[in-house]
């Protein structure tokens, strides 16, 4: 009996030594062209301005960038709470990245519509779109931001990667 | 890989079914165990070896328990319990809470991370608990931990339930029906209903709250706890009829929770097996009401604040624990004798208030934008403007659906028509077909949605 209780000791924490392991090798040695689209997310979401986004899914992406979500590995997308917000991030993985060309696109035509939407009165809002709009395309790796944290989120972004 | 997804309907489902009907009898398990695990480890392979490891872990702690009990060691068995709910409950918060936070870089969540760690958690409780003998094969185990129907989104089985049906399942044509005529069901919630009612939210949701007058902001409130119920309970219900084709029998995770007449009723048809899992394995053992008022208060303040926890750590899913928590016990302490001396519709309206106001908080991004919606619900922003006539007029059908669909009396009507012999039996398959077919065209135009549990 005592025998059985040490041999199921000894497996169970050589079992939960090894999954702490396992994690650590997991995070630590995950190749650079296999980034998690949530270690992006969790890196640029912060610097979102409190308050002023919510998270969107796929009706919203269709809505307001006329992509489908199905066609990429993964897609983050925080949009305003308000009607008067300008707050926008959208990180998206790409299942291939010949697919960016026509997400940059996709994105320019979401740009140019807020500008026009905002043109000629909101002042504030036209500044952040003319001054504080982020497009990064790297490999299979998609940022586009709206927020005055424009720079800290693109960095935040290429460190990542 | 979602359920409401042509490749899972056309590729993994009728596969998987084909494999498990060719296999031994002995084989089964194995077999169930290999196609769970793929499931599992769909999209994201690197999780395959954590779940074995897992798998190893469970098993073994189990094992140990069991030996130490057996020699009467008690102690030593209570301390392998500890550190292996101790060892979970981290495991949780790390993937769940620190973002997966490793020297530096973030992990992705595994899938179902807070679904397989509660059924993993109550086989430690019932196995330390003698409700049921520790496992002595690894595959009905491992089958425990990830059978597909359940790994993503629950229902959150507990051990003691699922353990006596590993040598006892069995196939049958009568179960093979009514496990398929169930994912039927909840495919059609999902995607005829919950998807449709969507379209009303997601474009209310959108404007700002402030923006919105009390009959728009009313229509935002209840197109969601609509949409919620449909999605989350047919994805129950799919999980259910998987289950039962394969031989499985899970308890209801849902029973028509719109109709309660208290909101304490409400949590008892509402995601069942979470509220028996929290019952179970955390009310009862802090004492549940057997302490006295303030006992039982702050057990059951304990409970709604986890309950909510588990959701999120976001402060709107804090502040939603504590509503429930205080609703509750109001509810035991004062509510429930003022509605018992009053017609029985009143406890029906109070309760579909609270709920309809707590699914607020819910679904809002933060506590301000939950407070600025529940102001313009009671009026802020006026009675009705041209957006909300708009949406309504447009959406009224709908949420008309969607309200008959709460009710009981079409699943009955269902029953009725399978039981009634070959005269209407036609009929229901014609009806069955029709929904399936009208599923897939639905999923077809609208190749991505996910369910809004998956998040949890």
């Amino acid at each position: 009996m005592n025998t059985k209780v040490t041999l199921f000791e000894g497996g169970r924490i050589a079992a939960a030594a090894l999954i702490v392991l396992l994690l650590f090798l997991l995070a630590g040695n995950s190749p650079k062209g296999d980034i998690p689209l949530e270690g992006l997310e969790s890196a640029a979401l912060p610097l979102l301005k409190e308050g002023e986004y919510q998270p969107g899914d796929g009706r919203m992406l269709r809505r307001f960038y006329g992509l489908n979500p199905a066609d990429y590995e993964g897609v983050a997308f925080y949009y305003p709470s308000t009607n008067m917000g300008v707050e926008e991030l959208l990180l998206i993985k790409l299942t291939d990245a010949s697919q960016g060309e026509a997400v940059e696109q996709a994105i320019g035509a979401r740009l140019a519509a807020q500008k026009e939407s905002f043109d000629g009165y909101g002042v504030e809002q036209t500044d952040m779109l003319n001054n504080h709009a982020v497009v990064e395309v790297r490999g299979r790796y998609v940022l586009f931001t709206v927020s005055e944290n424009d720079q800290k989120i693109r960095q935040a972004f290429l460190d990542q990667l | 890989m979602a359920f409401a997804n042509l490749f899972f309907l056309f590729v993994f489902l009728p596969m998987s079914l084909l494999l498990y009907f060719v296999m031994p009898w002995v084989a089964k398990n194995a077999m169930l165990l290999a196609l769970s695990l793929l499931f599992f480890s769909w999209g994201k392979p690197a999780y395959l070896p954590l779940m074995l490891l897992l798998i190893l872990f469970h098993y073994l702690s189990g094992l140990e328990m069991e030996a130490l009990k057996a020699r009467g060691s008690k102690r030593r068995a209570r301390m392998v319990l500890i550190t292996a709910v101790v060892f979970d409950v981290l495991l949780l918060c790390f993937f769940k809470y620190a973002a997966g936070f490793v020297g530096g870089k973030a992990l992705p969540s595994p899938l179902g991370v807070s679904f397989f760690t509660f059924s993993l958690l109550s086989f430690l409780f019932d196995v330390y608990r003698e409700k049921a003998p520790a496992p002595h094969n690894i595959i009905d185990f491992g089958l425990f931990a990830t059978f597909f129907p359940k790994v993503s989104m629950g229902p959150i089985v507990r051990y003691a339930d699922m353990a006596p049906q590993f040598k006892r399942h069995r196939f049958t044509w009568e179960k093979f029906g009514r496990g398929s005529r169930k994912f039927i069901v909840g495919l059609s919630k999902k995607v005829l209903l919950a998807n449709t009612l969507g379209d009303t939210f997601y474009a209310l949701s959108a404007l700002p709250p402030k923006g919105l007058s009390a009959c728009g902001a009313w229509l935002c409130a209840l197109s969601y706890s609509l949409m919620l119920y449909f999605d989350f309970s047919g994805y129950s219900d799919m999980a259910i009829g998987l289950a039962e084709m394969f031989g499985f029998r899970f308890e209801k995770n849902f029973n028509y929770p719109y109709l309660s007449g208290s909101v304490s009723e409400f949590w008892r048809r509402w995601h069942m097996s979470l509220g028996a899992w929290f019952k179970e394995y955390v009310y009862f053992p802090l004492g549940g009401s057997r302490q006295g008022t303030l006992h039982t208060c702050i057990n059951l303040m304990a409970v709604w604040l986890l309950t909510g926890i588990w959701h999120g750590t976001g402060a709107c899913f804090v502040l939603w624990g504590i509503y429930y928590g205080v609703l509750i016990i109001l509810e035991k302490m004062v509510l429930s004798k003022a509605f018992a001396k009053l017609p029985g519709f009143v406890g029906h309206l109070f309760t579909l208030l609270c709920v309809v106001v707590g699914w607020v908080f819910f679904f809002s991004p933060s506590p301000g934008s939950a407070f600025t919606l529940l102001g313009h619900m009671f009026g802020a922003g006026g009675f009705i403007d041209a957006t909300a006539r708009y949406y309504w007029a447009s959406s009224w059908r709908l949420m008309l659906i969607g309200a008959l669909a709460c009710l009981p009396v079409w699943s009955q009507l269902g029953r009725n028509l399978m039981a009634s012999g070959k005269k209407w039996f036609p009929l229901s398959l014609v009806a069955y077909g029709a929904l399936l077919i009208l599923c897939i065209a639905g999923m077809t135009n609208d190749t991505y949605s996910t369910f809004l549990y998956a998040q949890f």
